[in-house]
């Protein structure tokens, strides 16, 4: 049995598409994001009504609206929190953060580190097209250097930000990168981290054509490499991993480095309900009190007659 | 004289004038501009030090026009911040350290940036943020509404309200020199309303663009901003006010006087340089007399017209070009001999309507009347006003449809 529900009878991938056509622009990475969700969503057999797909502000931040799942459009940065509450409320349900580079490693990234390092079981899909597109063209943390945004006059001068350096740093027990350019991979790498219990990151590199010149399509095709598949990189094996992400943005400053994509890293370990269990063990929790183990309470904290 | 008023230069290489010579005595041309292009047309004049930015909509074309100022060299320092609440913290930094500073925001923003305000407050920074209103969450929307104001109203800063983009410009240059003054130094939000000013062109006269204000001197700052030898930073560092104990109140309290009290210490400034913190429209009889800031109030102006033209209805309008301070007194003056105060607004709450109605309160028996409002990005055409004073007056309403 899965740690997560399934119905007997498998959906569609078409049945967990809603009725709201996207208004992302032609040519738009993120539409992949949401082909490959409702493909694992179908052969992972979800139930739609079991999935809460929680999502910040950005173009990318539109994509739970476009699937058929419970989904809420927070505010920008704070898909992740609010995607932890609702974990912590209802554990049984399979909670997916859809973001954008800009809405979690920018205005948002306070959290992660946070929701990592606790290993809440949630999995955070993040759409970096290395840009804010729904702003109109400024850059974002994951900007290479040199990259022209409206508010970088002389194109940025900051070194860019290692998603999948940092969030191993952070403690994540998955993380992954995948490609919009590579439904196949993309699909099967969310279903892995749908599967994984703890906190699953995905880096979903999905290029903004309209905005991004730089990082298109044409750009990854002949780059991406397999890490696994092609470069047999064991994805148990930490420091491995870790080495590997610091490579990751090599292509950045060396025509000939590949982007690397597959899962760096991943390792089941006690999520943070285990250990919130092993807490209510200790001290003999129980999920439903009766009258009276209440009132036991209530009689142990009356003053002791003298 | 202050050593900067010595000065001839600025760093851009504009000629360094008076506050009055830019404001009232330069030669001024017609241009046709946006609201956020006339943002950046001040800021040019303004001999900036710093400016910080992020982007929202309808605010990012004026951060975005700020830094092609620095890359054309008015400005000293552009930076991009990673949210508002790191951006208004930099712009803190900016001006601790002793620089003009200035940024620009909206809605979400103006929210995610808040534990800062009551912070340059305090701390006594002469700061400006171009405010451009957008309604806040929840249902998210990015539409014209200026709830944020309301949030806005007790954290220290001063508060203006441009009703036009000619207006914004005038008030950004305007609103350094008085919230720079040794007396007043505390910062500055000056609001217009989203979309309607910064996103539409109008005529606007501005000065020569080789003239700008008279760089920002630190030295006169009341407070020494990063001194822990004096207030506030002082009273951060010394163990007694972290102390439970009188002392520790009594500091607390008597600083955030001082603060209300320093913008209260603005209003001969602001009659100088704003010619008063109120406009009077129409006619001077009107007993409909509309209270309104902003957009609200370039509304009421043309609904002030048709009640008098097509109505024979005497009507006037007092606009409000300053929130904080609020003019109180002009208000009061304003309502004698008036049938029906009519408070038309661009939010939910009616923050207008609360603030008029507690200052006439027990000082006038005429009806206040908290309507039109509109919100979430509806449009107030004058006749929604008209109509509204029909009704009231119980008059026929032919106007609308
Ligand atoms: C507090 C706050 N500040 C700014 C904004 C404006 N804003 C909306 S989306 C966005 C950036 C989105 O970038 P990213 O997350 O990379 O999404 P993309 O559009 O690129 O998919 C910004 C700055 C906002 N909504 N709220
Ligand atoms: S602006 Fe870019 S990220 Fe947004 S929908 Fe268009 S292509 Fe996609
Ligand atoms: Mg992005």
């Amino acid at each position: 049995m899965a740690h997560f529900q399934q119905l007997e009878v498998q959906l569609k991938p078409a049945d967990y598409r809603s009725d709201i056509e996207p208004t992302w622009c032609p040519g738009c990475g993120d539409f992949s994001v949401v082909a490959a969700c409702t493909k694992a969503f179908s052969e992972l057999k979800l139930p739609p009504e079991n999935i809460v797909q929680v999502s910040g502000i950005g173009c990318s931040s539109r994509a739970p609206l476009f699937m058929k799942s419970y989904s809420v459009h927070t505010l920008h940065g704070r898909a992740l929190p609010v995607a932890v509450g609702i974990k912590l409320a209802n554990p049984n349900l399979t909670v997916i953060v859809q973001t954008g580079d800009g809405d979690l490693f920018s205005i948002g990234s306070g959290h992660n580190p946070h929701a990592a390092r606790r290993n809440i079981d949630l999995t955070v899909i993040c759409m970096d097209n290395q840009i804010y597109g729904l702003t109109k063209n400024q850059v974002s943390p994951t900007s290479r250097e040199g990259l022209y945004g409206s508010l970088t006059p002389y194109g940025t001068i900051d070194k860019p930000l290692n998603p999948i350096a940092t969030m191993l740093a952070y403690g994540a027990t998955f993380v992954a990168q995948t490609y919009s350019g590579n439904p196949k991979h993309m699909t099967e790498v969310i279903k892995q981290a749908i599967v994984h219990r703890g906190f699953s990151f995905v880096n979903v590199l999905s290029p903004c054509p309209t905005f991004n010149r730089v990082d298109t399509f044409k750009y990854y095709k002949s780059r991406t490499k397999d890490i696994n598949k092609e470069l047999g990189h064991d994805p148990t094996d930490y420091s491995k991993a870790l080495e590997l992400a610091f490579h990751d943005l090599d292509h950045y400053y060396d025509p000939n480095a590949p982007v690397p994509i597959g899962i760096f890293f991943k390792k089941e370990t006690e999520t943070y309900h285990d250990r919130v269990n092993a807490v209510k063990a200790r001290y003999k929790a129980v999920d439903k009190p009766t009258p009276e183990l209440i009132q036991s309470f209530v009689d142990a904290c009356k003053p002791k007659a003298i | 004289m202050q050593k900067t008023q010595q000065i001839k230069y600025n760093r851009a290489g504009q000629k360094v004038v008076s506050p009055e010579y830019l404001l009232f005595e330069a030669p001024r041309q017609k241009q046709f501009m946006t609201g956020s292009e006339v943002v950046k047309e001040a800021v040019k004049r303004a001999s900036v030090d710093a400016s910080v930015s992020y982007p929202i909509t309808p605010q990012s074309e004026a951060a975005h026009l700020i830094g092609e100022l620095w890359a054309e060299g008015y400005v000293g320092v552009y930076f991009r911040g990673e949210s508002e609440f790191s951006v208004m913290s930099q712009l803190a930094g900016c001006s601790m350290a002793g620089g003009r500073a200035i940024t620009t925001t909206s809605g979400p923003g103006t929210l995610r940036a808040m534990e800062n305000f009551p912070m340059w407050a305090g701390s006594r920074l002469p700061l400006q943020l171009v405010l451009m209103a957008r309604g806040v969450n929840s249902p998210l929307t990015i539409q014209p509404d200026n709830l944020e104001v309301s949030f806005l109203l007790d954290t220290g800063c001063m508060i203006w309200h441009a009703e036009t983009a000619q207006e914004l410009f005038d008030m950004i240059l305007a609103g350094f020199v008085v919230a720079e003054q040794p007396d007043v130094h505390v910062p500055l939000i000056t609001v217009i309303d989203g979309f309607f000013i910064s996103h539409t062109r109008e005529a606007v006269m501005l000065p020569p663009d080789d003239i700008a204000l008279p760089p920002y001197n630190p030295y006169i700052s009341p407070i020494p901003p990063i001194d822990m030898e004096m207030p506030p930073g002082r009273f951060l560092r010394d163990p007694f006010v972290m102390k439970s104990n009188y002392t520790s109140y009594a500091t607390h309290a008597s600083w955030q006087f001082e603060v209300r009290a320093a913008i209260e210490r603005s209003r001969p400034y602001i009659r100088k340089y704003l010619k008063g913190l109120v406009e009077e429209f129409g006619d001077p009889e009107g007993e409909i007399l509309f209270i309104a800031s902003g957009t609200a109030a370039a509304q009421a102006k043309e609904a002030t017209q048709m009640l008098i033209h097509d109505e024979g209805i005497k009507a006037r309008v007092l606009r409000l070009k300053t929130v904080r301070p609020f003019p109180a007194k002009e208000i009061e003056e304003a309502v004698k001999g008036v049938k029906y105060v009519f408070i038309p607004e661009f939010n939910v709450v009616g923050w207008l309507e609360r603030e008029v109605r507690n200052v006439l309160y027990g000082k006038t028996n005429v009806p206040i009347i908290g309507s039109p409002k509109v919100a979430g990005g509806m449009t107030m055409p004058p006749e929604i006003i008209v109509e509204e004073v029909l009704r009231i007056l119980g008059k026929e309403v032919k106007h609308v449809p």
